[in-house]
């Protein structure tokens, strides 16, 4: 048989050789546990996928894939594959209420040949939070959404980082799962509810029902004032609610413009908004675009509604009564322009010139649960930029320049670098925002003279002057892997700065001003067009 | 006794600072279990027929409620956080419950409102090795006598929770079937352990109480404020991968959904998934059996449907879906009379056979109506409203055959109904001895006896004992009254009535007038 192969590539003479000669096998065993408790987990599955071989040999690419076979742990956690060929594989564990195993300790490359014993695969226990909503006399309050959220800073603004709603049942029993170890939010919010639609030629009324102010655990009806739950990894923390249930009123009215038969979506804003709020519970006629709103408790809102392209917002009030004949006309979204103008042209003889170009990304005010950041969507250097489908409301512009810095951004005779929300009003085009860019600008870079037990640093560079597209941030990082934490900022507005280092993954929301007020220890640095900084920066404490 | 009547003689209409005269429409509410008072329920007076809201108040310590009210006809709401009940239910599942006449000589100060508190259905769904199962889709179908005929409705569904629990509350009393489908955690995502050989199982459907057939379910009979509780245990058995292919138009987008056969004609739903074209969807851990699927998509050129039985047998199968345009369906209604008007707030339904669901769209000034897209199947056509029903119903577009029609996709239907004004009305009381007979059900019978739903009629009679048959086709007709519901579509239930039932003409548009007494 073997002068058959004489003449091919090695390799394979080598691999037929190995089959010929019936290869040993080996197995591979171990453990799963759970990583918080260290008890061994039954009926986990495990997986082990074979990488031993290549994905494809010529002719033999069919049996030579990648296979994975699968069992489950025991009733102490133990699991055995053998009959195994020698190489690389990847053993994985996974289970539910358990995060997925993606996580590293949930996962192992192990070697065969010879045999591996003693594997121990930890999972991460997932948690919950659960509760009861009582109303002041003690009763379950039934149908309440509690939402359940984190927070996170994103490009220097608060985002929800997971967010659900967990409906109370008929004892006021709420329960949140799945839950990832973390600090959550924990909100009990109004009544269940969407806009139901329904098809009639006349209105439907409702009768009267009882109603509360959203609450937070630990109190208050912002996010700010509340306490988050600390949740480790597989713990169950109760969070109960005691609700204050008053008489609540209706709004009606009817939608212009409305399309028929299809959904819309109802914000009733408070005076002082929260940062998440579920939307209302509402009965929407298909046919004639008439709505009531339920459980409104008196007080002054901003009724928004939004259907597909078109929004409209009215103000109302309401006190003692129900409040009927709103009436809301929806206005089409806008697409708003965007010109750039580069000023400055000149640069050094002989100097390559450098692509300058700046972009303009539209983030809404209020409620996270409906933000969606617009930015422009044509490409730099085009001529007709603009940032399309712009619902009316309030939003705050962000620009961002490469290559050169904004010397002002304008909206009419808005500027938006002193002054950066754009209010988008209904029904009347949008003046074009304006960015005046300057090539070049000042370079601040330099090193953090502190370890931290973590990656890096997160540099934080907030200017000290109004005229400006910052603060900006930026990751610390080590030239070639080694050395000192080193950060680069260019392209900077001449101008006054200070700078921050914060231990990276303390993901802050560096754009709001009264944020960047509670840190201390910043240096400060003045740059000029042209001009580059060297510092040397200490550790910053929040 | 006598004194109480004594006292109703007292009551005189007050007469309010405007001058208008009201009536008072006052009570208790009782729980019909113990009879103890009802504290905190929101009593709401609404005008019957309408949904417009008059008066509303909350009961006291002592349960009871006070309105004073004009001359009127209202229907009286009690509710209580998310559940609520109407005025004169004589059980806590169905029923129209009575209106609440007020006027001189009328007793509306003493109501009694029997409560039928609500309860609740929970339990715990595990798999074979006790553990809890999450994601299981919990069922409840409902066995209720409605509109004479005893019927099966799907009522609720909710997924067990990360301990595998479910519950369903606040919900009525009444008899109710539970179904369970789930698929095992390693099958699905993120698991996805579903192509690793010896893992491609599924889960057979369960049904109360914990069985696997479901002719074999039993009803689970549900007091009012009773705890059911209903825990299940899941098999896992060798089970199928079912690929679904879609076609009939470009750029389509949807759901399909896999029904299991489930009880008493109501398909206990197995799976769903959403799809797009050209990805198609895969259903994994499929237990042999029957299945129907039903697919609803939208794509650039409109709404398309379509529904396909398929028997999973083998460890996969295969189906492909060609989804057909939704049916459009309009038409227009004309005037038996020639030259007649068509009033206004007539309307025109579509009513599922298998589902019982239905949409009714409004018939225009010049006659013409139209639906939205609609789903498929075998659709009954009606005519109502203002007085009119339909005399005559042509249909264009489908199959049309004893007022049914066949949808199964790509048609367009155009219906022409020929809008018939000769009917008539029936009033009257229904007396216990001298008093009003209030909750009683009148029922007028087509004769000779029809299953028809649009021919056979029944009221439940309001506080003064009166009832009101507004729009009777002409015709002849058995009237009869009984204390308790009446099954009158059923021809044998029917029959026990009939002998002891009054003959009624109905001419076109005459009134006729009759006084029933119960025992």
């Amino acid at each position: 048989m073997r002068t058959y192969w004489v003449g091919l590539l090695p390799w394979l003479i080598l691999a037929a050789s190995a089959v010929a000669q019936e290869e040993p096998t080996y197995s591979v065993a171990g453990r799963v546990t759970n990583s918080a408790t260290g008890v061994p987990i039954r009926r986990a599955l495990v997986q082990i996928t074979d990488r031993s071989l290549p994905s494809s040999i010529g002719s033999r690419a069919e049996t030579a894939r990648t296979t994975t076979r699968a069992t489950f742990t025991d009733d102490f956690g133990d699991f055995r594959f053998s009959g195994l060929p020698p190489g690389l594989c990847s053993v994985g564990a996974s289970k539910p209420g358990f995060a997925a195993d993606t996580v590293l300790s949930a996962r192992r490359e192990v070697k065969l040949g010879p045999s591996v014993e003693d594997v121990e695969l930890q999972l991460s226990p997932l948690g919950a939070i659960t509760g009861t909503v009582l109303d002041q006399d003690g009763r379950p309050v039934i149908g309440v959404r509690v939402l359940v959220f984190s927070l996170k800073a994103d490009d220097g603004n608060l985002q929800i980082g997971s967010f659900r709603a967990w409906p109370t049942d008929d004892r006021g029993v709420y329960r949140a799962s799945s839950l990832e170890p973390g600090s959550y939010y924990v909100k009990a919010d109004i009544r269940a509810g969407e806009a139901s639609m329904y098809i009639s030629a006349t209105m439907r009324k409702s009768p009267p029902h009882e109603g509360f102010a959203p609450v937070y655990f630990g109190g208050g009806s912002k996010y700010n004032s509340a306490k988050p739950v600390r949740l480790d990894p597989g713990a169950t923390v109760r969070a109960d609610f005691a609700l204050t249930v008053l008489p609540a009123f209706k709004v009606r009215g009817s939608i212009g413009n409305y399309v028929n038969r299809r959904s819309a979506v109802f914000e009733l804003v408070g005076a002082d908004p929260d940062l998440l709020d579920w939307n209302s519970k509402v009965l929407l006629n298909g046919d004639t675009g008439e709505f009531e709103i339920q459980d409104v408790l008196p007080g002054a809102y901003t009724l928004r509604i939004t259907q597909d392209q078109a929004r409209a917002e009215v103000r109302l009030a309401v006190a003692g009564s129900d409040l009927d004949g709103v009436v809301a006309r929806l206005s089409p979204a806008v697409d708003i322009p965007v010109l750039t103008q580069i000023t400055d042209l000149t640069t050094s003889p002989g100097a390559k010139p450098r692509p300058v170009a700046c972009e303009v990304s539209l983030q809404p005010l209020g409620n996270l649960l409906y933000s969606k950041v617009l930015m422009e969507g044509g490409l730099p250097f085009q001529p007709d930029r603009k940032i399309s489908s712009v619902l009316p409301g309030a939003y705050r512009a962000a620009i961002t320049c490469s290559g050169g810095y904004a010397r002002y951004a304008t909206a009419g005779s808005q500027n938006l670098l002193t002054s950066p929300v754009l209010s988008v009003q209904p029904g009347v085009s949008p003046l074009p925002i304006q960015i005046a860019v300057s090539p070049g600008g000042g370079k601040i870079s330099g090193m953090v003279n502190e370890e931290v037990s973590s990656a890096g640093w997160m540099i934080l560079l907030a200017p000290q002057f109004p005229q400006s597209t910052g603060p900006y941030a930026q990751r610390s990082y080590r030239r070639g892997g080694a050395g000192p934490a080193v950060f680069n900022f260019s392209n900077l507005a001449p101008g006054s700065y200070t700078l921050y280092a914060l231990p990276e993954g303390t993901e802050v929301e560096y754009r709001n001003p009264a944020f960047l007020a509670t840190l201390t220890g910043g240096v400060s640095v003045l740059v000029g067009d042209g001009e580059t900084k060297e510092v040397t920066i200490g550790s910053s404490v929040r | 006794m006598k004194a109480l009547r004594l006292l109703f003689a007292c009551i005189l209409p007050l007469v309010s600072l405007q001058g208008a005269a009201t009536y008072p429409v006052a009570g208790v509410v009782i729980d019909a279990a113990t009879g103890s008072p009802m504290p905190s329920v929101r009593m709401t007076v609404m005008t019957t027929g309408t949904s417009d809201i008059v008066s509303s108040a909350v009961t006291g310590k002592d349960g009871r409620f006070s309105f004073a009210l004009p001359r009127g006809k209202y229907n009286l709401l009690a509710s209580s956080q998310e559940y609520q009940q109407i005025y004169g239910l004589t059980r806590p599942s169905g029923g129209a419950g009575s209106s609440i006449i007020t006027g001189e000589g009328q007793d509306t100060a003493h109501l009694i409102f029997r409560w039928f508190r609500p309860g609740s259905i929970s339990g715990r769904v595990r798999d074979e090795s006790g553990e809890p199962v999450e994601f299981a889709r919990v069922q409840l179908v409902r066995s209720i006598m409605a509109s004479g005929r005893r019927t099966t409705q799907f009522f609720a569904e909710t997924m067990t929770n990360d301990l595998g629990e479910y519950r369903f509350g606040p919900i009525p009393g009444g008899e109710f079937y539970v179904a369970v489908t789930a698929e095992p955690w390693y099958v699905s995502l993120p698991f996805n352990g579903r192509n690793i050989s010896g893992l491609d199982n599924g889960f057979s459907p369960l049904y109360y109480p914990n069985i696997t057939d479901a002719a074999r379910a039993s009803v689970l009979q549900l007091k009012p404020g009773e705890e059911a509780r209903a825990d299940f245990t899941l098999v896992a058995v060798p089970s199928a991968t079912v690929k679904v292919e879609f076609s009939g138009a470009d750029n389509l987008a949807g759901t399909v959904y896999l029904t299991g056969q489930g009880i008493a004609g109501v398909g206990t739903l197995q799976r769903q998934q959403s799809f797009g074209k050209p990805v198609g969807a895969t259903f994994s851990g499929i237990p042999p059996g029957s299945y129907v699927l039903t697919a609803t998509a939208t794509a650039p050129a409109g709404r398309f449907v379509a529904v396909q039985t398929i028997d999973v047998t083998g460890p996969s199968a295969n189906c492909a879906l060609l989804m057909r345009p939704a049916p459009k369906i309009s038409g227009t209604v004309r005037m038996k009379e020639p030259g007649q008007r068509i009033p206004s707030g007539a309307y025109v339904t579509v009513l599922d056979e298998t589902s019982r669901n239905g949409s009714s769209a409004p018939v225009k000034p010049d006659g013409s109506f139209q639906f939205g897209p609609g789903g498929l199947g075998r659709v009954k056509v009606s005519l109502s409203g203002s007085g009119l029903f339909a005399s005559e119903v042509h249909v264009e577009g489908a199959e049309f055959h004893d007022g049914v029609m066949e949808l199964a996709g790509g048609e367009t239907v155009n219906i022409t109904l020929v809008a018939s004004d000769e009917t008539g009305r029936l009033m009257g009381f229904a007396v216990r001895g001298e008093r009003p007979a209030e909750g009683a059900i009148v029922v007028l019978a087509s004769v000779p006896a029809s299953g028809d739903p649009f021919r056979n009629y029944s009221f439940q009679t309001d506080s003064d004992g009166s009832f009101d048959f507004e729009t009777v086709r002409a015709g002849e007709y058995a009237l009869f009254a009984a204390n308790e519901d009446v099954e009158y579509l059923n021809p044998k239930e029917l029959a026990r009535y009939l002998p002891t039932a009054k003959k009624i003409t109905i001419e076109p548009h005459g009134v006729v007038t009759e006084r029933l007494v119960l025992r």
